[in-house]
């Protein structure tokens, strides 16, 4: 049973892990990332990389010591051992509610967050809630699926999401005047640290991957895939900042809402055919999107089923039903600038279940190998 | 079967939301707004008066085989009094019988009274605005800005097609600088630069680039003309500028003008102990343009009688010394006259020399007494068709 469900590969895990990073955190980047680190805020993204380094490696230790086991399984392992599962599971449940709650939560502002820039750059006289349902009812029809459609799913828009990745820094090239980037110094180490774990937020999404580790086909390699995942972001990220900067410079950064929405703007300049670009590369937002929102959706109500050992039927059943709840928590924050505020709670909040706990567990799993081990050898010793 | 409707359901659902129809607004059920102008009320201070010109499709030549006579139909001008830009712009909506759409905007006039008043409260709506273009043109017109709309041109069925070629023009030939909307912002939000604007003149039936409106923050402190204007973008922005236009020494009534190509400017930042003046403690910070131009002589209206080599040479030192001393005469009128640094100067200073100058001096203050200099190197590659 459990061989069958192993079906993503080393390529899906890639796309898989990029398309779960990149959302809708990058529109606002620019200016998160250099409002108190300036000119030299394209260290931001790289800090925030630095940091999500950390539970990574703890994340491909367990799954290497656990293959083809998801953490939802594993966690009561680590915690109690094979005899104590039950006791396991028990002492795991405030752990899988935290994390639950925080992609259920993160979704939502993920959602709300690309609403609020189609409602305010293009479509303005949409109703929030026609764009969130919309996105929403694709969610759910996702969610009628088994993983290896999910997975797909991400093979199949990653290239697309590629597109504006790659092409924002190079169009801004045209506009760009080096010296915004000048001159390179870090006048206080705290506010690199401090921008470093905001700019963290934009890379939650990593933490599926201790679902999908387990899901990983026997052989795939994990460890490759996951820094292939990861160092891209942190290039696409700091390229992202670096055009911003060079283009806008920092001061002009910080009074604009989606830097990089005005980047595109501004960077459709004479000799490009498409004149204006900024709907284009909404549409393509979109599917970049839709795999952040989906991915985090879907796993949420995936896990629970994992948890509870249902059948399909039941993540049908669970998914419409979770939607509602999550209209409501995307609705939430009253204005623009709530919104901001609830996303930064939710970044604190989130190091719990994305950075401390993996963490914990692989510290906790290797203590215990070790004494284990040491034990074996203690018991070697006396025969 | 039930599977079946079920699909069916989502698919109708599906159908209906993709269509993306929710504020569908068809091209003729807008009103493109081209330009807009801001002027200040005769008698009333506390209102804007804003212009717009709309083209009216049907009368634009060629658009519908009816042919457009008269050029002046081919726009309506309208004007309209607020209390602020948007204030106006919503009084202009209840005369119009369709939205009023700014997408298509092109060119923002702003009178010279208004640019020296401050426009930051103008410029507010206009960042605020999605449908804004960060690559429209500001421009600051002499005397009232409704006049730069009011034009006939007659080259042009639509006067605000005739100004954006005249810029675009410009700018690609390196005589007018393509100053947009979103480098004015840059420049304001960054607090080592000012803005500038470009500035023109209207008639009746023509306009003029008259140079460079000057600013420093949101206020025009001055105004520079054509022929510094292009020292400011030799020096600037790496454009070639216009012709250079020299009376011959000792020649009544001859002259010489040189067209030049290529330029390439490099600013070097030098602090004083490296030249040894003073000591080491106290650096003076100074700045100087090297650039290099080359280029052509196109007319010489009076025979030297000189041998070519020693022509090429005589005329050399000559323009030298006269873009030295236009450059001179900029960075007098930039520096004492409106203390204001769009040369970006400071940009460069904080870039190369953060720790050891701008930490402690406030650019803001420095920049009149700042050491500026810029140093020409003329190269003459060909004389035209004449061999002299």
């Amino acid at each position: 049973m459990k061989s069958q469900r192993r079906v993503v590969s080393t390529w899906q895990l890639i796309s898989f892990m990029i398309s779960s990073m990149i959302g809708v955190g990058i529109l606002s980047m620019p200016r998160t990332a250099s409002e108190t680190l300036n000119e030299m805020g394209w260290m931001g993204p790289i800090v925030g990389g630095l940091i999500a380094m950390l539970p990574l490696l703890g994340m491909v230790y367990l799954s290497k010591e656990y293959p083809g086991l998801t953490f939802i399984e594993y966690s009561p392992l680590i915690l109690c051992g094979e005899k104590h599962v039950k006791w396991g599971k028990i002492l795991c449940i405030p752990w899988f509610f935290i994390f639950f709650s925080f992609q259920f939560l993160n979704a939502g502002m993920v959602a709300r967050g690309f609403g609020e820039v189609v409602v305010t750059a293009v479509l303005l006289e949409t109703p929030l809630e026609a764009i969130l349902i919309t996105l929403f009812l694709i969610v759910l029809f996702l969610c009628m699926h088994e993983v290896d459609v999910l997975v797909r799913v991400n093979e199949l828009l990653f290239p697309i999401m590629l597109i504006p990745v790659f092409l924002i820094p190079y169009v801004s090239l045209t506009s760009a005047d080096w010296n915004n980037l000048l001159p390179l110094h870090l006048d206080s180490f705290e506010a690199l640290v401090e921008t470093g774990i905001n700019t963290f937020s934009l890379y939650t999404g990593y933490e599926l991957l201790m679902i999908f580790f387990g899901l990983a086909m026997p052989g795939a390699k994990i460890g490759l895939a996951t820094w292939i995942g990861l160092v891209f972001t942190v290039v696409s990220y700091a390229l992202t900042a670096v055009a911003g900067i060079v283009v806008f410079g920092y001061e002009e950064l910080q009074n604009m809402i989606w830097p990089t929405l005005e980047l595109v703007k501004t960077a459709t300049r004479t000799g490009w055919f498409p004149e204006r670009l900024e709907s284009a590369f909404l549409a393509i937002w979109v599917a970049s999107v839709f795999t952040t929102l989906g991915n985090m959706f879907y796993s949420t109500v995936y896990g629970i089923r994992l948890l509870l050992g249902k059948s399909i039927r039941f993540q049908r059943i669970l998914s419409f039903v979770l939607l509602i709840p999550l209209l409501y928590v995307t609705l939430l924050p009253q204005s623009i600038v709530e919104f901001f505020a609830y996303a930064r709670y939710l970044t604190y909040y989130g190091y719990i279940s994305t950075v401390l706990i993996p963490v914990l567990l692989a510290i906790i799993h290797w203590l215990r190998k070790k004494t284990f081990d040491e034990t074996q050898d203690s018991k070697k010793g006396v025969t | 079967m039930a599977k079946h409707w079920c699909r069916f359901a989502v698919l109708l659902v599906f159908v209906t939301m993709l269509t993306g129809c929710w504020d569908r607004r068809e091209l003729e059920e807008r009103t493109s707004v081209l330009a807009v102008a801001v002027d200040i009320v005769e008698g009333r201070e506390d209102l804007y008066k804003m212009t717009v010109q709309i083209p009216i499709p049907i009368k634009i030549a060629g658009s519908s085989g009816q042919g457009g006579g008269g050029n002046s139909d081919a726009v309506k001008i309208m004007s309209v009094t607020g209390r602020t830009v948007t204030d106006a712009a919503n009084n202009l909506q209840l005369r119009l019988n369709q939205k009023l759409f700014l997408g298509h905007t092109r060119v923002l006039a702003i009178s010279e009274e208004v640019a020296k008043r401050g426009i930051q409260d103008i410029m507010d709506g206009y960042r605020r605005e999605p449908q804004i273009r960060r690559l429209m043109w500001p421009i600051i017109v002499k005397g009232e800005a409704a006049s730069l709309l009011k034009i006939k041109p007659q080259l042009a069925q639509i006067p605000v097609v005739f100004l954006m070629d005249l810029i675009e023009n410009g700018s690609k030939m390196g005589t007018i600088p393509d100053q947009t909307l979103g480098d004015y912002f840059n420049q304001t939000s960054n607090k080592s630069m000012e803005p500038f604007l470009n500035y023109v003149q209207a008639s009746e039936s023509e306009v003029r680039w008259k140079g460079i409106a000057v600013f420093r923050g949101h206020k025009m402190v001055g105004a520079i003309n054509d022929i510094q204007s292009w020292s400011l973008l030799q020096l600037r922005n790496e454009q070639r500028g216009g012709d250079v236009i020299i009376p011959l020494p000792g020649e009544q009534g001859g002259f010489v003008t040189f067209r030049p190509h290529f330029v390439k400017t490099k600013l070097k930042l030098n602090d004083s102990h490296v030249l040894g003046n003073q000591k080491k403690s106290n650096p003076q910070h100074s700045a100087t343009f090297y650039c290099e131009l080359q280029g052509d002589i196109v007319e010489v209206t009076k025979d030297l009688h000189i041998p070519p080599e020693e022509f090429i040479k005589k005329m050399q030192t000559l323009i030298k010394k006269e873009m030295e001393n236009r450059a001179k005469k900029l960075f007098t009128q930039l520096q004492k006259d409106y203390n204001s640094d769009i040369l970006r100067i400071g940009l460069a200073l904080r870039a190369h020399h953060y720790r050891d100058y701008w930490e402690k001096h406030d650019w803001k203050k420095e920049f009149k007494d700042f050491p500026v200099e810029a140093v020409y190197t003329i190269k003459i590659r060909r004389l035209g068709m004449e061999m002299q």
